[in-house]
């Protein structure tokens, strides 16, 4: 028997028993989808930390802060060199800077003195509280325009897509190259200064530090004197963050230095370690979907085994009569394996088509809600590597579940089956 | 030379003192182009003589040789090939696929040998003419009067060209009109063709007009001469 026949006679079997068909079929149908629509999420989110990851560049980068602060909330602390109540508010002195200077394993480490900024105003007047921070050397994403300079006394600012609208420029890209003025009071003097700031470049919305603008490395020093007009200078020398580059880009590498910042008792986590701390959380979630889709496809599998017997049951005069008239045992396996398969191949076919149109209603509502103004993020995803990747499990799983009744119809002694009421 | 030849053929079910001796050493020799009738009374052996003549089934001992060569060591693949190519089987209870149409049923067995396109039809065409049923072969088989399914299994039969037709009562299912239409064509072919045709039958009538009878009671050739 050729393979056409084959599968004419599998696939004619399943037409003839519709409802029977049917019924398995969306069996598989929900298994196939619940997985593929887990997948489409997880490669979305994982193809937009990507994007992430490779847009900032730099991210092996280190935040470092003390271990022990006032929000850890974790009871009374016993004292000790590492723990102080000094470090409770997050602030680091130039003894702790030293300390971790040296540290092995990492380098270019970078104190960042408070700068603080009382309002911002730009061409509107309208007087605006800012949120930022200074480079961090890395690649920001960017809208428009380019990176501000992380070393010599430019004032340059990057700005976010909301911020330069609320300034006064409809067209966000009008205000590349316009100056804007951040007002610093210090808290000991109370002297107020102006400082000017170029625009330099405008922001995608990102999930990572999403909101923030961004002080060139001369605007933050510029900001800082300011801050500090009139200060002791014991405590001139207070540092809210520091940061610092390891040696090795390796995950060991970085594994090595945290661990030596450690038992000095600072904690640093890398850029990388930040972004991806946001998705595990997901990819938990994406896990726990796609353990209930394997359990609906083992469920349905079982569906799959009791169509074939029935199957079976009811062509047993005809597998018979083909028997008595020379069909060999592998070719009866081969009609009855078809059959499962086929039943795989539509179940997970369709399951697929609808969870593209369930992704495609997913993204509008994402980008219309929790996803609104985030660029970039495609919440649902399909790539044909996974998409037949899930085609070809369920195909595979629908034939070992076939192989059972396959068995027995091979195994039907011709005699009997023909006398098989 | 014979085409098919018993030698002391037993065939024992089951085991033990539940055992029963279907057929108890017989012996039998089928020469080409003869029509031949099994007769006996229901329970006596003559559809297990019949099975093991077409090699559905093994004997427990004693041995079937076609054509002077023994069958009991040939392997399964190569007797399902035998089978396709060599007997031809028009049964009592038709087994026709009631879904598929007429043609569809006579290119079954072309289907297992694995001949493909528009040999397959032609081939299953002239079958069908053979019987006068050349005009029915886009009905559903299920839409036939029970003589028009005996002629589509003789059809089905014959479309492989065999050596040998088994017929296990052809005529038990239909009135003495049809069955009569039915047996014309089973020694039209016998005469015309040189098949050779092998009947099962307990009906004396259709057994007299075979070249030879041979009659089985309790599983032992009584009559006829071998």
């Amino acid at each position: 028997m050729k393979f056409r026949d084959i599968l004419n006679s599998a696939g004619s079997n399943l037409w003839h028993n519709k409802g029977r068909t049917l019924l398995t079929i969306i069996a598989v149908l929900i298994g196939s989808l619940t997985i593929s629509i887990t997948l489409g999420i997880n490669t979305g989110v994982n193809d937009y930390l990507h994007k992430q990851i490779g847009n900032v560049g730099n991210t092996e980068q280190m935040i470092i802060s003390p271990q022990y602060s006032a929000g850890d909330g974790t009871g009374p602390q016993k004292y000790s060199t590492k723990k102080s109540s000094q470090n409770a508010d997050g602030m680091m002195t130039k003894k702790d800077v030293e300390k971790i200077k040296r540290t092995k394993g990492i380098k270019n480490v970078k104190a960042m003195k408070d700068d603080n900024v009382e309002y911002a105003q730009g061409k509107s007047k309208t007087k605006y509280v800012i949120n930022a921070q200074t480079t961090l050397g890395i690649k920001y994403d960017l809208f428009a325009g380019k990176q501000v300079a992380t070393s010599g006394n430019k004032s340059e600012i990057l700005l976010t897509k909301e911020m330069a609208k609320a300034f006064g420029y409809k067209k966000v890209r009008k205000i590349l190259g316009k100056k804007i003025n951040l007002v610093v009071i210090s808290p000991v003097t109370k002297k107020k200064s102006t400082i000017t700031a170029k625009v330099v470049g405008i922001r995608n919305e990102s999930m990572v530090n999403s909101g923030q603008s961004v002080y060139s490395h001369g605007l933050s020093e510029k900001i800082v004197t300011a801050n500090q007009d009139g200060l002791p200078k014991a405590l001139k020398d207070r540092y809210t963050e520091v940061v610092a580059t390891p040696v090795g880009k390796s995950d060991a590498a970085v594994a090595k230095a945290e661990k030596a910042l450690s038992k000095k008792g600072y904690d640093a986590q890398t850029l990388k370690e930040a972004v991806k701390q946001l998705f595990q959380t997901f990819n938990a979630a994406t896990g726990v979907l796609i353990i209930f889709g394997a359990i609906a496809l083992i469920a349905a599998s079982f569906g799959v085994i009791n169509t074939l017997y029935m199957s079976v049951r009811d062509r047993t005069r005809e597998i018979g009569l083909m028997k008595a008239l020379g069909l060999g045992r592998g070719k009866v396996f081969s009609i009855f394996s078809c059959e499962a398969i086929l039943i795989g191949l539509i179940g997970s076919l369709l399951g697929l088509i609808s969870a593209m149109g369930l992704g495609q209603l997913l993204n509008k509502a994402a980008t219309s809600s929790f996803l609104k103004g985030i660029d970039g993020f495609v919440l649902v995803q399909f790539n044909w590597s996974s998409s037949l990747l899930i085609v070809g499990i369920i195909c595979l799983i629908t034939f070992l579940a076939g192989t059972l009744p396959a068995r027995r119809a091979a195994k039907l002694d011709p005699i009997t089956a023909l006398r098989y009421e | 030379m014979s085409l098919i030849e018993a030698r002391d053929i037993t065939r024992t079910y089951g085991k033990g003192t539940t055992s029963f001796q279907a057929l108890r050493g017989v012996s039998l020799k089928i020469e080409k182009g003869e029509s031949v009738a099994i007769i006996g009374k229901s329970g006596s052996g003559k559809s297990t003589l019949m099975h093991i003549m077409a090699l559905l089934d093994h004997p427990s001992s004693g041995s079937i040789l076609l054509n002077d060569q023994p069958t009991a060591k040939i392997k399964a693949k190569s007797l399902n090939k035998l089978r396709n190519q060599t007997f031809g089987f028009v049964f009592q209870q038709f087994f026709l696929n009631a879904q598929d149409n007429v043609l569809e049923n006579v290119m079954l067995p072309m289907k297992i040998a694995g001949v493909t396109g528009k040999k397959r039809r032609e081939l299953a065409t002239s079958a069908l003419e053979a019987v006068g049923l050349e005009a029915k072969m886009n009905n559903k088989a299920s839409a036939l009067s029970g003589g028009q399914k005996q002629r589509v299994c003789i059809a089905r039969a014959l479309v492989n060209n065999p050596e040998i037709i088994f017929a296990d009562e052809p005529t038990g299912n239909l009135d003495s009109n049809t069955g009569a239409k039915v047996e014309d064509i089973l020694f039209k072919l016998n005469r015309e063709k040189g098949i050779t045709l092998i009947i099962v039958t307990h009906d004396p009538d259709l057994a007299q007009k075979c070249d030879r009878q041979i009659q089985i009671k309790d599983g032992q050739v009584v009559k006829g001469d071998f």
